[in-house]
């Protein structure tokens, strides 16, 4: 019943889109890769980054469009408009304009009785001695942490991971904040106090809206969306979004001059431009 | 941590429960990049432009050069991490303006006055090799191993190549990355590249494995090498310092072997060994 009723939500929403597209503004096609809670077709306004960029476009007189591709697709297509983390992209494609929207953080969780005093983790020497489980493929310098006495288990799913963890399997995982958040909540509805979070303050990652040069006047569409994400920050309708995720006052520490320092990396031009 | 505030946010009713019913087991297709990075809150990093195969997430151990720089820091003991980013302009808002202690690629294209406060050390020469697109050449590009033959062709360059060569042969230059100018080259808006051997194939694999054997090299006696630095901040307290300890550390692993066994963990033997050979030439 609530998944029809998501259904349904999607479609009015997209209905809304087209209602307000040939009244108020310009259509534009965005693709996304199926990810929530950040992106997601059966979330009410696709998720959380959705519902910002449909914030945002709302601002500035935009319909955004989201729809839903498998990544490599994403990856592979050079001429469309995504939604994500930059780095999946601009290796395959150059974009006009880059717009980042949102951060997201990862934590580290573990499951309480497991252990007698609180695990504290600053470095990747503290995560010694402990078995970490990480989704399969996600450790790039493996080198690296083993010369750190760091061991890793390896599992194909979120849900695998939090089992493990419960089970005794694994004494850590590694996992997207509001993703382990999802998983736990899913699994264990009854022993959501069993679980802790260690947030690793370093770890933002930009979520962005990238505009393709083959767009319509790419570059006027990137400063739009620009200047709508301006106007729904400064209107708090931009905290109030975050604030249905991540509770009302406690969106992550730093999320705004993570923001700002991420649009200005983007937008940096100190030398000839990259195409 | 935020213990409070973790148990708060799942507790969250009705939003949460909503969305929780309706997410899929498996949630997304993606899980984080588990990198030295996220552990790096008070280190000093070095960030490095992507350059496949040789610094890249996607690529065992961050990729040849990351590798074999991040073996080398611990082996100096240089407490810093490696962070790659996608663009080289990334790279260098971090060392312009947040006096980063060093960054890691190739084509920096610095000024005169920039180059002064930096100390460029070797990690990878890599065999750069021009090639072109066979559906555009099927007899070949009879170049005979002199840009001059290539007058009025047009040359795809990498952002900060030094293109004087080609300017001067006559050679009209358009700027891409590795994979727009293959891209390029297969769709005849340029002639060829020039590109290392081990960037190509990587590249045609992931992305074109249909192409295979489509972009020809274009042989000659001899080739430039395309080198991947280190280079480090003189600007940044521990810059000089750390530059110092890490040559040293590298020129350690070259002589002692573990350099080539790195390089063995990603191309076969005969290929690590000319790569040895050539690192040993740049580091003279």
């Amino acid at each position: 019943m609530r998944q029809l009723f998501a259904v349904c939500t999607s479609v009015v929403w997209a209905c809304l889109s087209i209602g307000l597209a040939s009244a108020e503004g310009d259509i534009v096609n965005l693709e996304a890769n199926e990810s929530p809670p950040y992106w997601s077709a059966s979330l009410p306004y696709n998720g959380m980054a959705g519902e910002i960029v449909h914030a945002i476009s709302q601002e500035a007189g935009l319909v955004s469009n989201i729809h839903y591709k498998p990544l490599k697709r994403l990856i592979e297509d050079d001429n469309n408009n995504d939604l994500g983390n930059p780095a999946f992209y601009m290796r395959n494609q150059d974009f006009a304009a880059v717009v980042p929207i949102a951060v997201y953080y990862v934590s580290i969780f573990y499951y309480k009785e497991k252990f007698r005093e609180p695990i504290r983790v600053k470095s990747m020497a503290d995560l010694k001695g402990y078995r970490v489980g990480v989704l399969k493929g996600t450790v790039v310098s493996k080198a690296a942490f083993e010369r750190s006495g760091v061991q890793f288990e390896e599992s194909y799913t979120q849900a695998s991971l939090f089992k493990k963890l419960k089970r005794g399997r694994i004494d850590l995982c590694v996992e997207i904040d509001l993703v382990g958040h999802q998983v736990i909540r899913n699994l264990f509805p009854d022993e959501i106090d069993a679980f802790e979070e260690i947030k690793l303050v370093g770890s933002a990652s930009p979520i962005a809206i990238m505009v393709a040069q083959n767009s319509a006047n790419p570059a006027k569409l990137g400063e739009r969306y620009s200047q709508g994400l301006k106007r729904i920050i400064e209107s708090g309708k931009y905290n109030k979004i975050l604030e249905s995720y991540y509770d009302k006052g406690h969106v992550p520490e730093g999320w705004f001059h993570q923001l700002k320092k991420f649009q200005q990396i983007y937008n940096f031009n100190l030398m000839e431009p990259e195409e | 941590m935020n213990t409070g505030n973790f148990k708060k946010m799942l507790h969250r009713v009705p939003l949460f429960l909503f969305l929780a019913l309706m997410i899929p087991a498996v949630a997304g297709a993606t899980g984080p990049r588990v990198t030295g990075s996220l552990f790096a809150v008070d280190k000093s990093e070095i960030y490095a432009v992507d350059i496949v195969p040789f610094i890249s997430m996607e690529v065992a151990g961050g990729g040849i050069a990351t590798e074999i720089s991040d073996a080398a820091l611990a082996a100096g003991e240089i407490d810093v991490v490696i962070t790659t980013l996608p663009l080289q302009r990334m790279v260098r808002y971090y060392l312009s303006q947040e006096n980063a202690i060093a960054v890691m690629g190739h084509h920096f294209k610095f000024s005169k006055a920039d180059g002064k406060s930096l100390i460029f050390v070797p990690v990878v020469a890599a065999p750069e090799r021009h090639y072109y697109y066979r559906g555009s050449y099927p007899d070949g590009l009879a170049w005979k191993g002199d840009l001059k033959n290539m007058k009025g062709k047009r040359y795809g360059s990498h952002p900060g190549e030094d293109n004087t060569a080609y300017n001067e042969a006559g050679i009209e230059v358009v700027h891409g990355r590795t994979m727009s100018l293959l891209k390029k080259l297969k769709s005849g808006k340029i002639d060829f590249i020039g590109v290392p051997s081990l960037s190509v194939e990587w590249l045609i694999k992931k992305y074109m494995p249909e192409e295979k054997g489509n972009f020809v090299v274009m042989e000659i006696a001899d080739y430039d090498d395309e080198i991947i630095y280190v280079i480090f901040n003189r600007k940044h307290a521990d810059g000089v310092a750390a530059a110092e300890k890490f040559r040293k550390a590298l020129t350690k692993m070259i002589a002692d072997g573990s350099y080539l066994e790195i390089l063995k963990g990603h191309m076969d033997e005969q290929r690590a060994e000319g790569y040895l050979k050539r690192i040993q030439y740049h580091q003279k």
